[in-house]
């Protein structure tokens, strides 16, 4: 009210100058409607846009955009960990929307005396655990290139490793993270642990009845962490466990038919992830280079619907393989071995009873290579929610040229050929 | 509720149903009251605290983009809401209408946008910044200066040191 009582005192009639450059306000509107990955970008254009973009509010304003926008995911590539040279976890990105990076620079690399492995993301947040259990997890957003370190108590017991996934709560607007302890000597149960980030208190005891042994980072879709899992008890026996991040409620979920089937090896053939905001899951036969996938249709009643089954240039042994899904192709990759791409959108056309066979198989997958397709790049700052403690940012560059050897080359040569595919399969979708 | 709330403090008015804006530059726009109080929040304000007999002023919006937001105001309102059979022929109409809209010059594009922002036209805000965004997406650092007319102010060593932070998402 008062505000326009102002402006009426103002001469209305003077000519006003051109507005040639937008305001601050205009500003920040427009650059909050940008992918994260374009906003990145505008900060190099000049000090005036640097500063608007890693403005603390306009990063909130960003990232809550882009939480309700629900797009641009990217694919992660995973280097290491190496246990035996210890050259830590560095982490690429292979996609970021519907553009590929072609130069492959790091995002964010973990070096610690420790090894460190990927646990999983959440917008735009990634989170690491170390296969030492008392030591702290690491929470990262290599976009803000924050580190938090969070060492909020050690697990009850550590005779076996403990498993993390990280989740956000919409309701009250907080990150949690999920910890699992298991015994193997104990006669107690497993426990599984909340901790809220930010609220500076400590783990508080969710579940204690859990008994699983996880594999596998833990994924974070629609609102629930997914972790596929056996019981070490009955060793035979893979299922899937959920935590809904409001209620914090563990459940536990059957897999799909086929995959109730491989009882003995279940660890080596099935591979859980993200395809297009439902939990997939690829179960393979090995006597037949077979791989069905599956997506979880319904959580509620726990219904898997069988989507394509797929011929792979491989035995289906999925020990170390990873799969993910972007931009509508689905990569399986077997470190040290091969990558193969699948057309999904191909698959849909076709009688899908029939075996799929791949778009394309690229050989020389280098070792110790993993991908993840579920990133979304994110400028939440860490520092907005947990306050400056424990949070650090990145000190030395994050981008190692690595060493030149045989080694490195081998791997720059598989990264060309890989965006040369990919860059194919982008200009495919118009 | 709030367009009948305006078209009260309207019929308070002269003439029926009319509000008269008066834009920076000093010209005077008569528009129906109920169109623009419908899809501006400040207008609506203003009528509501008895701007409806006066010129409302709109010190930092030019004739030019007033002329354009009052057009998309008429527009949405006669348009948008349409029930029944015709709503999706509306929505069709209304896309085709915010698609022209949308291809006006940088600088015209910068003066709605304040506009919209003054004015409080949420979707109009909306429709022209997703505008620009699209422009800037895709775009190189160059590409960005150029298309936005912005001088480099880093020396090299400090853009150096920028692009080695965000290095990943120039590739």
């Amino acid at each position: 009210m008062d505000l326009h009582q102002v402006r009426k005192l103002e001469p209305t009639c003077k000519l006003v100058s051109k507005v040639k450059e937008p305001s601050l306000g205009i500003l920040e509107e427009i650059l909050s409607r940008l992918p994260t990955k374009s906003v990145l970008r505008l900060s190099c254009v000049s000090k005036l846009w640097h500063s608007i973009v890693s403005d603390p509010h306009f990063c909130n304003l960003h990232a809550t955009r882009a939480l309700v926008r629900d797009n641009h995911r990217s694919m992660l590539l995973i280097e290491g960990p190496v246990i035996e040279n210890n050259s830590g976890t560095r982490i690429k990105t292979l996609f970021t929307g519907s553009e590929a990076n072609l130069h492959g620079s790091a995002i964010c690399h973990i070096v610690k005396c420790n090894t460190y492995f990927y646990n999983g993301t959440c917008n735009g947040l990634l989170i690491f655990r170390c296969d030492v259990a008392p030591e702290p997890i690491i929470l990262c957003n290599p976009v803000t290139r924050e580190y938090l370190y969070l060492s909020a108590g050690a697990p009850p017991f550590h005779d076996l490793e403990s498993y993390f996934g990280l989740g956000f709560d919409p309701l009250r607007k907080v990150y949690k993270v999920f910890r699992f302890s298991l015994s193997r000597h104990s006669r107690k149960k497993d426990i599984c642990e909340v901790y809220t980030l930010g609220s500076h208190g400590s783990w508080r005891r969710v579940c204690s009845d859990v008994e699983h042994f996880i594999f596998g980072p833990g994924l974070y879709i629609g609102g629930k962490i997914f972790w596929t899992t056996i019981s070490y008890r009955h060793p035979y026996y893979m299922k899937i466990m959920s935590a809904d991040v409001v209620s914090e409620e563990i459940r536990i979920l059957k897999p799909p038919v086929t995959a109730s089937f491989l009882r003995i090896d279940a660890l080596n053939q099935i591979r859980t992830f993200d395809f297009e905001g439902q939990l997939a899951m690829m179960a393979g036969k090995i006597s037949n280079e077979l791989a069905e996938l599956w997506v979880l249709k319904d959580y509620e009643h726990n219904q898997w619907e069988h989507l394509y089954t797929y011929k792979l240039p491989f035995s289906a042994n999925f020990r170390k393989t990873s799969v993910c899904v972007n931009n509508k192709f689905l990569f399986v990759l077997q470190p040290g071995y091969k990558l193969a791409i699948y057309d999904t959108r191909k698959s849909s056309f076709e009688n899908n009873s029939a075996p799929q066979s791949c778009y394309c198989v690229l050989p020389d997958v280098p070792k110790h290579w993993r991908i993840y397709g579920d990133y979304k790049p994110s400028l939440v700052s860490l520092k907005s929610f947990c306050g400056t403690r424990g949070i650090l940012a990145a000190t030395t560059d994050p981008i190692l040229q690595g060493d030149h050897g045989e080694e490195e080359k081998s791997k720059t040569a598989f990264l060309r050929e890989l965006h040369y595919i990919l860059r194919e399969t982008m200009s495919q979708d118009d | 509720m709030a367009t009948t709330g305006a078209s009260d403090g309207a019929s308070a008015a002269k003439k029926e149903g009319l509000v008269t804006l008066m834009s920076g530059d000093g010209e005077i726009f008569e528009v129906e009251a109920a169109a623009v109080a419908a899809l501006s929040v400040t207008i609506r304000h203003a009528i509501e605290e008895g701007f409806g007999d006066r010129p409302i002023p709109l010190p930092i919006v030019g004739a030019r983009a007033l002329a354009l937001a009052v057009e998309y105001c008429r527009k949405h309102h006669s348009l948008g809401g349409g029930a029944g059979e015709d709503s999706a022929a509306y929505d069709d109409e209304l896309r085709a209408f915010d698609h022209n809209l949308a291809k006006v010059d940088r600088d015209t594009l910068f003066d709605l946008i304040e506009a919209a922002n003054y004015l409080e036209i949420e979707g109009l805000l909306n429709l022209m910044c997703r505008t620009v965004a699209e422009m800037m997406k895709g775009k190189s650092v160059e590409e960005l200066r150029r298309t936005f007319d912005v001088s480099n102010d880093y020396t090299p060593e400090e853009e150096e040191e920028v692009r080695r932070e965000v290095s990943w998402a120039l590739d």
